[in-house]
């Protein structure tokens, strides 16, 4: 028994483990598998596939297909084993959640249809409602974590915003006989016209800093020959990149994207720093600096051999001016000796000290990035719940976009940001309606 | 013994619809009222309609109700509120001559087939088992009956305030039903209280138009009901409109110590928006002006209600503040106005028929729920007496849904929020606000009414022409081509465009022959909203299939450890019949219905294994 939207989840923690598996359930498993995949499964076995978005391979997986009612859930079923890693289970999900009825399973929901389908006993039924609450307080702490600081601020402040907007509409609509002050109609296409523009820059903000996938973005700088393209090789590895061009400087600058031990990271080549040119002048430094505005860290590197001279100081001061995160590496220590080292290591404390070239202390840079990064590992990838988020602003943005400022059309207005704010709702989870009216009773003298 | 189908209690516009609606669906009914002659009356605003209110007066035009009749019949004054917003939210509004408004509800009571009517005075409802056995008058007599439809208005314990005054009555003038009140007491059904007022009545005679600001009613002058034309209405008149002053403002300021909503003599809760002057005074300081409707009641008084002022201060207070207002210098009341305190049942003990959760047969409708207005009134009454009249014949009872009616969207508030305040309608309460509109209120509910028994065959017959052609002239439309800016255009996509009109048409295709004014217009706004509507179907069908997931009696909620607390308690107080109903209560999370159908689920399973 199918039951209306296919819901798409992540069935294995978030970092840990080289395999991710990525759960789907319901009416449009079948629609999935063709689209990405464009052949028939065999019930029950394991295809070595290709996930494709237009001929594009996107990643080598293995997928199994579970009709119904032979599933889990008593629904048709699709299992995706892909790469491990939240940058590649994130890049599937977005994919797939394009598909018509598909979404984001709710906490413990998998579960709770396979009970609604008699695939779990009754005896069972006290423990998936258990399951249901302890998932949903874990998803909603991650959701919190997420939403935590400026991207929350944002969003409560249009919340706020287009409620301020509503009460007045709902006040000309339902109390057009009262003595009530509300505002003009250009004033509030003004408004509306702000909410507008935030929503759209909260979006673009979104996906421009990546915030998307919640990744760190790493700077790496240093003067020439500091060992910054191999530092970048070492971190990455052999790992298959994702290159993707972001705009914004004068040269498009070329990223990265890698996982580090299950973190999904950005680093950005220094081949947008061309080794030629010198840090110290103008442009070289202007371009960096914008980059390492921008970044989670930025990792210094200088050549331990050479050591810390005025020119690495006086860029150091740069650029703690506009960001703090900054992880100081001197490289080539294979090239001092054992005194010079401890004498280094004693001047320059909070330095991390390795040799790419032959190894030494790698492990340890890895660890004290991540450290510095400062993510916590949660079950609910936060990247997932940020594309519930994006998809919603998005339609949120569609509504108010289409409005049209017209007195004889006041409750098409209406309705249209009554969507829009029903989509904020779906992000911040206070659909509360009751905030309209009551928002009119304290802003107006109601009372003919 | 007297037998009934259905006892009816009370004569107001909740008790009249009810009355009316279960004898036309067929029962054997009974009004029980204390005075004949004030059945019908209007006791507070002599007004029928407004935004949301035109909406209910509609709707129970629909179901073959009474009331836009009687508003056609009495109406001295029309106007269609928000005309220049989109017509989802018109909203007819009549001024009524209380007199011949009364006459003409008192006229259909007493030629409605099987509707009969007693004077008394209920002083007990007779209970079994949790079964409706009949009615006890003061006098001693015994009525048997199946079905109590209770519509007691602000009679129940009704205290009325002036000043420091305070003495029991149901209306001014009229006594409580004290007895009644005592034994309902004994039923175990939660009650609150609640409070609202009326302002005072002015002489006309003594009052100085000139200055003030005339307000005439609409030309083309709108029609109430739908089988009602503008001949039915009586002479017209016109309404003026006063305002406060800071002098006047000083004066109630000064007398508030007197008010008993101030000095703590009146507790219960009040409306937000309908506040005394007192409220608006002081909780809008920084308003130095109020505005009055000064509305005629009716065509041989000089009666005058003076819309905005409703107030408790004491009568020489009254009469202080009221003559600092111009044009009202010299101005005579004629009585003063009064707050009042009255019983209500919570209606979250109500199933969405309407009838008591715990008694079977008690049907409540009308202030009683926790409402105020007449139309809000009479919709219950209507839903009541229909439902009341298919239990006594066994057949299934009606629930008006959200997105049939505002009638379905106001029940479902009240029986799943209660009424922390008197309960009014808004087209904010709607979120199928522009569907559930005027212009198809018969389109909604008429089908409905006629199977239901409540409309009649001359109405049906109307309603089905009148939709016959819509639906041709839709067709017409749909194959029009018409030029607008040297393009060709189909009229149906061109009435979707903002500030056109029906009427318009003719100007990019004069060859076109217009259909009936009203049929086309009818026409545009259905093609106006035809996106909008079809968006919120996809939602009702999807909400649909929480609302076809019962909660079953059995659920004790307060055992369920996996709710919150705020979840476990609002479950429990408003026992919701679906799931829908049960979203709609705060702390009902999506998580908390994930857990509800768990539930469900568990139950059925176990009682399956019961049967085995």
């Amino acid at each position: 028994m199918n039951s209306g939207q296919t819901i798409i989840s992540l069935a294995t923690p978030m970092g840990t483990g080289a395999l991710s598996v990525i759960r789907c359930s319901g009416e449009s498993t079948e629609k999935i598998i063709q689209t990405f995949f464009k052949k028939k499964f065999i019930p029950r076995y394991a295809h070595y596939a290709k996930f494709k978005k237009n001929e594009i391979v996107i990643d080598d997986v293995v997928a199994i297909y579970y009709p119904a009612p032979n599933s889990y859930t008593g629904e048709d079923m699709l299992e995706i084993t892909c790469h491990g890693g939240p940058v590649m289970y994130q890049l599937l999900i977005r994919e797939i959640l394009n598909i018509k009825n598909c979404r984001l399973a709710k906490a413990g929901e998998f579960s709770e249809r396979a009970f609604l389908n008699n695939k779990i006993s009754l005896i069972e039924a006290e423990s998936i409602c258990a399951l249901i609450k302890a998932k949903t307080e874990e998803a909603a702490l991650a959701a919190r974590e997420t939403l935590s600081g400026k991207f929350s601020k944002e969003l409560f402040e249009i919340d706020n915003n287009l409620l301020k907007i509503r009460v007045q509409i709902e006040a000309m609509l339902d109390f057009s006989e009262e003595d009530i002050e509300t505002k003009e109609l250009n004033v509030i296409e003004q408004y509306i016209l702000v909410c507008k523009n935030k929503i759209i820059n909260l979006i673009n903000k979104i996906e421009k800093n990546n915030l998307l996938h919640e990744v760190s973005k790493l700077v790496i700088i240093g003067k020439s020959n500091a060992g910054k393209s191999s530092l970048i090789n070492c971190l990455t590895g052999e790992q298959i990149s994702i290159v993707n061009k972001v705009a914004g400087t004068t040269r498009d600058v070329v990223s990265k994207m890698f996982s580090l031990k299950g973190i999904p990271i950005i680093i950005f080549d220094t081949a947008g720093i061309r080794e030629t040119e010198d840090l110290v002048e103008k442009e070289g430094k202007e371009r960096a600096l914008k980059q390492a505005e921008l970044a989670t860290l930025i990792l210094y590197v200088y050549d331990a051999s050479i050591g810390i001279n005025n020119e690495d100081l006086e860029i150091l001061k740069n650029l703690k001016i506009i960001n703090s995160n900054i992880l100081i590496i001197a490289n080539k220590i294979d090239l001092l000796t054992k005194d010079n080292l401890s004498i280094l290591k004693k001047e320059m404390k909070d330095n991390i000290f390795i040799s790419i070239k032959k190894n030494i202390f790698i492990e340890n840079l890895k660890n004290k990035i991540i450290e510095n990064l400062n993510i916590a590992i949660s079950n609910y990838s936060p990247g997932i719940i940020q594309i519930k988020n994006l998809n919603h602003l998005k339609l949120a943005f569609k509504e108010i976009e289409s409005i049209n400022i017209s007195l004889s059309e006041l409750e098409l207005i209406a309705e249209k940001l009554k969507i829009t704010q029903v989509n904020l709702a779906m992000i911040l989870d206070n659909n509360d309606e009751d905030r309209i009216l009551s928002g009119i009773f304290s802003n107006f003298c109601i009372g003919k | 013994m007297k037998t009934y189908d259905v006892v009816v209690i009370g004569g107001g516009h909740a008790g009249t619809e009810a009355c009316l609606a279960s004898a036309r669906c067929g029962s054997r009914t009974l009004l029980i009222t204390q005075y004949f002659s004030t059945i019908g009356q209007m006791s507070c605003n002599p007004s029928i309609g407004g935004i949301g209110k035109g909406h209910l007066t509609k709707e129970i035009d629909a179901l073959g109700g009474v009331m836009a009749r009687a508003a056609d019949a009495a109406g001295i004054h029309f106007r269609v509120l928000n005309k220049k917003k989109g017509p989802a939210v018109w909203a007819t509004r009549s001024q009524a001559d209380r007199d011949l408004y009364k006459s003409f509800i008192q006229k259909q009571i007493k030629s409605q087939n099987k509707l009969e009517v007693l004077e008394g005075e209920v002083v007990d409802i007779i209970i079994k088992n949790n079964k409706i056995r009949g009615v006890e008058l003061n006098d001693g007599v015994m009525i048997k009956t199946k079905q109590v439809i209770l519509t007691a208005g602000t009679f129940l314990s009704g205290i009325i305030h002036i000043g420091n005054k305070s003495f029991s009555a149901g209306r001014i003038g009229e006594k409580a039903s004290d007895k009644l009140a005592k034994s309902m007491k004994d039923l175990d059904l939660l009650m609150g209280r609640l409070k609202t007022g009326t302002p005072p009545r002015l002489n006309g005679n003594t009052i100085n138009y000139k200055g003030l600001i005339e307000q005439p009613g609409d030309d083309p002058r709108p029609v109430f009901s739908f089988i009602g034309k503008e001949s039915d209405h009586p002479n017209q008149v016109k309404c003026y409109i006063a305002r406060t002053n800071e002098k006047t403002h000083e004066y109630i300021n000064k007398a508030l110590i007197n008010s008993p909503l101030f000095n703590g003599l009146i507790t219960s809760k009040g409306p937000r928006y309908c506040p005394s002057i007192e409220d608006k005074v002081t909780r809008f300081s920084e308003k130095n002006s109020h505005q009055i409707f000064l509305e005629p009641e009716g065509l041989n008084t000089k009666l005058i209600y003076p819309n905005g002022i409703s107030t408790s201060l004491p009568e020489e207070d009254q009469q202080r503040f009221i003559r600092t207002i111009k044009g009202l210098e010299n101005v005579e009341i004629e009585k003063y106005g009064y707050a009042i305190e009255y019983d209500f049942f919570d209606p979250r003990e109500l199933s969405c028929f309407l009838e008591s959760k715990k008694i079977n047969g008690f049907f409540m409708a009308g202030q009683i729920n926790g409402t105020t207005g007449y139309e809000e009134a009479a919709s219950q009454g209507i839903v009541a007496g229909i439902n009341a009249s298919l239990k006594s014949q066994e057949k299934d009872m009606w629930s008006p849904a959200r997105e049939d009616s505002y009638i379905g969207v106001m029940i479902d508030d009240l029986i799943t929020q209660g009424a922390l305040e008197p309960y009014r309608m808004f087209t904010s309460r709607a979120e199928h606000r522009l569907y559930l509109r005027e212009d198809n209120a018969d389109k909604r509910l008429t089908p409905i009414g006629w199977k239901l028994g409540s409309v009649s065959k001359y109405r049906f017959d109307i309603f089905n022409k009148k939709q016959d052609m819509i639906d041709k002239e839709m067709l017409r439309l749909r194959k029009l081509n018409i030029v607008d800016s040297k393009k060709n255009i189909l009229a149906s996509d061109f009435l979707k465009r903002p500030n056109t009109s029906y009427k318009n048409l003719s100007n990019y295709a004069p060859e076109y022959k217009l259909a009936d004014l009203k049929i086309g217009e009818d026409c545009a706004i259905r093609i106006k909203y035809a996106g909008y509507i079809e968006r919120q179907k996809l939602e009702i069908t999807r909400n649909k299939k929480d609302e076809e997931m019962h909660l079953p009696d059995k659920i004790n909620y307060s055992e369920m450890v996996a709710l919150s607390m705020e979840a476990r308690e609002n479950l429990s107080l408003a026992r919701p019949q679906n799931l829908r109903q049960a979203s709609r209560l705060p702390g009902v999370t999506p998580a908390a219905i994930s857990i509800l159908k768990v539930k469900i689920k568990a139950i059925k399973n176990n009682s399956a294994q019961d049967a085995k």
